[in-house]
């Protein structure tokens, strides 16, 4: 972690790594929970995928 | 292209001018708003020199706010009492739809570039020289033909229904760089604002012109499912 | 009300599958991967130092973004001129559409952060910068088309309508933007192109880079197309149901003559 820290404009490249992580995770969880809370209401018959 | 084709375009246009006249929303709204916006631009942006280097892209940005609210009314004209649903269901070819529409938009623009062009010179003294009137003519004609074609094919979307209006912004600006880019360039050759050539003017007419062709060939191939609801 | 229809209504699962979930799995890794290789095992650049590393999440970005918006440009076309004008293709080109910009709005995040170290600034009107920002903006105005109202079909047909539009449009932006930029050519201090000279661990790691967001694409893409034909299941069934109790109505009502 040191290494990391030791790094010139950490904070930038941090961000830039922390803005895609955060933005990409809350995303896919958005996409699941939406996917779940739909799916509570659908029979597995009419799904496609399964 | 066939003649009928081009007789219902011309029979659509005539309309949407009569309409225009009639009513004078273009003389005693957009006019009075788009001169308005030149004046705000000089408080914006101060007198010293500014504003004369930058008067050929202040005249067209006024252009584009004016024709996103001709647009709007262009189309209102046709939604507020489902005319649009009734030529579509008396079965008027959309493409014939679209250029009458398209061309009765240039018509307006064009007179309203006309003022803000006399304006600009009396407000920015952006005087043009002798050399850059065709040019000037030009840039204007390809860049008008180039913003009707792309109002009326995101016009028929965002008329469609109630609380489309905030969309047509949205949709036009993006893909309307091209023709602010290119009209603004074309105009600064024509002024000679920097120093420019008049010979430099002309690439920008050819942008504009291919432009104005491509987003008319595909708006025409396209409005009749755009306008379908 | 009970379900008449199937007698045993089987349980309800989400948008995933045992092929998902492996998906899922590998993708994460590749991402922890990148993680570890982008930030500490990978060496500094030689010109840029540390600042380089940002590469590695901002280039996979942008190129899948691009990606995602062929996917969503030819799945249009599939629609739109398909014979069976086939809705899974509308629902793939809209989901994919929503990854794009998604990934496009974090290119143009971590390429400001990154401008900001090299250049000293976060924007420049460079040809690219300006139509990557034009092409965000355009795809953003897809998916309001996307949300607006009508039938699942009228829905569809207009924004394939809408994404093939753009597909025209943006080669004319791009070109136009490169003509203006070419025309100011002003030697400044942001003459330092974002580029690299990439070698060995530096390229490797890009390369997962890109492994690592194809597959966080493909996750993405399965599970938003699958949300997508869920909702719009749901809301036909709804629009069903609302027919069926208007049916009710009249029936029940006509006889008695009235009443509520």
């Amino acid at each position: 972690m040191t290494t990391v820290i030791a790094m010139r404009d950490a904070g930038f490249i941090l961000g830039a790594y922390a803005a895609t992580v955060a933005v990409i995770g809350s995303f896919a969880l958005w996409v699941l929970r939406a996917g779940r809370r739909s799916g509570r209401l659908v029979d597995d018959e009419e799904k496609y995928w399964t | 292209m066939t003649v009928g084709r081009l007789r219902t375009a011309r029979r659509i246009a005539a309309k949407d001018l009569l309409v225009e006249r009639r009513s004078r929303v273009l003389v005693n709204q957009v006019l009075p708003f788009s001169g308005l916006v030149m004046v705000v631009f000089a408080f914006a942006l101060g007198t010293g020199g500014v504003l004369e280097r930058s008067a050929p892209g202040l005249i067209w940005l006024a252009v584009l706010f004016s024709t996103l609210i001709t647009v709007q009314r262009s189309f209102a004209i046709e939604t507020a009492d489902g005319a649009l649903e009734s030529l579509r269901v008396a079965g008027v070819d959309p493409v014939a739809l679209f250029i009458g529409k398209a061309a009765a938009l240039a018509c307006e623009l064009i007179a309203l570039i006309t003022v803000l062009l006399g304006l600009a010179v009396v407000l920015y003294g952006a005087e043009p020289r002798a050399e850059g009137i065709v040019l000037l003519v030009t840039t204007a004609i390809s860049a008008t033909c180039a913003l009707a074609a792309l109002g009326t094919i995101y016009g028929g979307l965002a008329a469609g229904g109630p609380g489309r209006e905030t969309l047509l912004p949205l949709l036009i600006l993006p893909v309307a760089a091209p023709v602010l880019i290119g009209a603004t360039r074309g105009v600064e050759a024509a002024l000679g604002t920097d120093r420019t050539a008049v010979s430099e003017g002309w690439p920008w007419v050819g942008l504009l012109t291919v432009f104005a062709v491509a987003v008319g060939v595909s708006g025409a191939l396209a409005f009749g499912t755009l306008i379908e609801d | 009300m009970t379900p008449t229809t199937s007698p045993q209504p089987t349980a309800r699962r989400a948008t995933g599958t045992r092929a998902t979930r492996v998906l899922g799995i590998v993708t994460l890794v590749m991402l922890g991967w990148l993680l570890l290789f982008g930030l500490v095992l990978s060496p500094a650049d030689i010109d840029q130092g540390d600042a380089v590393r940002i590469m590695y999440v901002h280039v996979p970005t942008v190129w899948l973004a691009y990606l995602a918006f062929i996917v969503t440009a030819v799945c249009s076309g599939l629609y739109l001129f398909g014979k069976r004008h086939s809705l899974g293709f509308d629902r793939v080109a809209g989901a994919s559409a929503e990854i794009g910009v998604v990934f496009m709005a974090l290119t143009l995040i971590s390429g400001s952060l990154w401008g900001r170290i090299t250049w000293g600034v976060y924007w420049q009107w460079d040809a690219r910068l300006t139509t990557t920002a034009l092409l965000f903006v355009t795809y953003i105005g897809y998916l309001a088309v996307r949300g607006l109202d009508g039938t699942r079909e009228r829905r569809a047909r207009r924004s394939a309508v809408i994404g093939l539009l753009a597909v025209v449009e943006i080669p004319l932006v791009h070109w136009s933007v490169r003509l203006w930029r070419s025309l100011h050519q002003e030697a400044t201090i942001l003459d330092t192109d974002l580029d690299v000279d990439i070698d060995g661990l530096m390229l490797f790691t890009l390369f997962s880079g890109v492994i690592a967001f194809t597959l966080l694409f493909v996750w993405l893409l399965l599970h938003r197309t699958r949300t997508i034909a869920l909702d719009d299941l749901l809301a036909s069934r709804g629009l069903d149901r609302a027919i069926a109790e208007r049916r009710a109505e009249v029936s029940s009502s006509s006889p008695s003559g009235g009443g509520s």
